[in-house]
């Protein structure tokens, strides 16, 4: 009896524990995405929004890197639509990055792979139903590449280091010209 | 024991183990940065694409995954010899700028020198001190008192990079 008693407990405490372990894995970076999501919307006063962040704000969002680099964030909401992203930069190199809601990176480009200053990107949800029936207007796109994720929210990373700390003004310039903003 | 205060042992040893071994695989994503060179890691999935346990890893430390692609992170915690960085002593990495496009060295927490900001040798070297005190050309202030870590952001030339190793000069 007591045998049986101690391997119920076991079992019980090893179930428990892969779950804490799993929820851990899988819901801890979704709590911290959404806090990234949060700051990001905060500094652009909103959502489907692009702010170029300031050095001050540069460090906070990403750490020590960033003061020598200009930064620009957006955090999406697809549930109206789709999100037109677009980028733009004064110079090489660079990268955006594009998050989905639990924090993989589901899209990257660099100067390199553009080959250009500015990308302009459609984010579009797709659900599972979406992916099995097809899509009509697969490769009919004619404003630029195109994501699609299955997630509803996202945050969008624009990142280029600047040459001379006295440049940051002029690359700052640069990427305001960048927007984040619902496809019409 | 009373049934309560057995559940009650029971979640606490279950949430220790569960949150535990989640940090111990997430630390399995950790590999040498080139071969002989231990001192060197990388961050990376090893069965590649999307990994919960790196992005898990990235996201409870505060911090968003690096970019994939070109730009390649590393980190290290200890030296050339493998010997555990020490705020007492000067340290010393040696880039060769002309390999990569962009560079960043930092201590977290602390400075950070770049491609841009550097000053670099007339080899075209540029020689990065890691100190608590100040030290004459480029300097990364570490803690005074503690160990600490060195993360390099790299977008380089060629695909394959090869950091150099920190060289302890002096201590004490």
């Amino acid at each position: 009896m007591r045998m049986t008693s101690s391997l119920f407990w076991a079992a019980g405490i090893l179930v428990l524990a892969i779950i804490i372990h799993l929820s851990y894995v899988l819901f801890g970076p979704r709590f911290a995405m959404h806090g990234f999501e949060a700051e990001a919307a905060s500094y652009a006063g909103g959502i489907n929004r692009m702010q170029v962040l300031d050095a001050a704000q540069s460090a906070g969002f990403f750490g020590a890197s960033s003061p020598q680099a200009v930064t620009a964030v957006c955090a999406f909401d697809l549930s109206d639509g789709d999100v037109m992203l677009h980028a733009a930069f004064s110079g090489s190199p660079w990268t955006l990055m594009i998050y989905a809601a639990r924090g993989n990176a589901i899209y990257s480009v660099n100067d390199a792979q553009a080959g250009s200053s500015e990308v302009t990107i459609r984010i579009r949800r797709v659900t599972g139903l979406t992916r099995l029936l097809g899509d009509d207007e697969a490769g009919t796109v004619n404003d630029g590449w195109r994501v699609e994720t299955a997630e509803t929210r996202g945050l969008a990373v624009l990142w280029s280091p600047i040459a001379e700390p006295a440049l940051r003004r002029r690359s700052e310039e640069a990427l305001r010209q960048s927007y984040c903003r619902p496809a019409s | 024991m009373q049934f309560p205060v057995k559940l009650v042992v029971g979640c606490v040893i279950a949430g220790i183990v569960g949150v535990v071994s989640a940090h111990i695989a997430m630390g399995t994503r950790v590999e040498a940065a080139a071969d002989g060179d231990q001192s060197w890691q990388v961050w990376q999935s090893p069965e590649g694409g999307d990994d919960p346990y790196l992005v898990a890893r990235f996201l409870l430390a505060g911090r968003l995954p690096p970019p994939r692609g070109p730009a390649q992170e590393f980190e290290t915690t200890s030296d050339r010899d493998g010997r555990p960085f020490s705020g007492s002593c000067l340290y010393r990495v040696a880039i060769e700028t002309a390999d990569w496009r962009w560079w960043s060295v930092e201590v977290p927490g602390g400075s950070t020198v770049t491609s841009a900001t550097a000053i670099a040798e007339s080899d075209g070297t540029a020689r990065i001190d890691l100190s608590p005190t100040l030290q004459p050309g480029n300097w990364l202030r570490t803690p005074s008192n503690s160990n600490f870590r060195i993360i390099m952001h790299v977008l380089p030339t060629a695909d394959t990079v090869t950091p150099p190793p920190p060289e302890r000069l002096k201590c004490g």
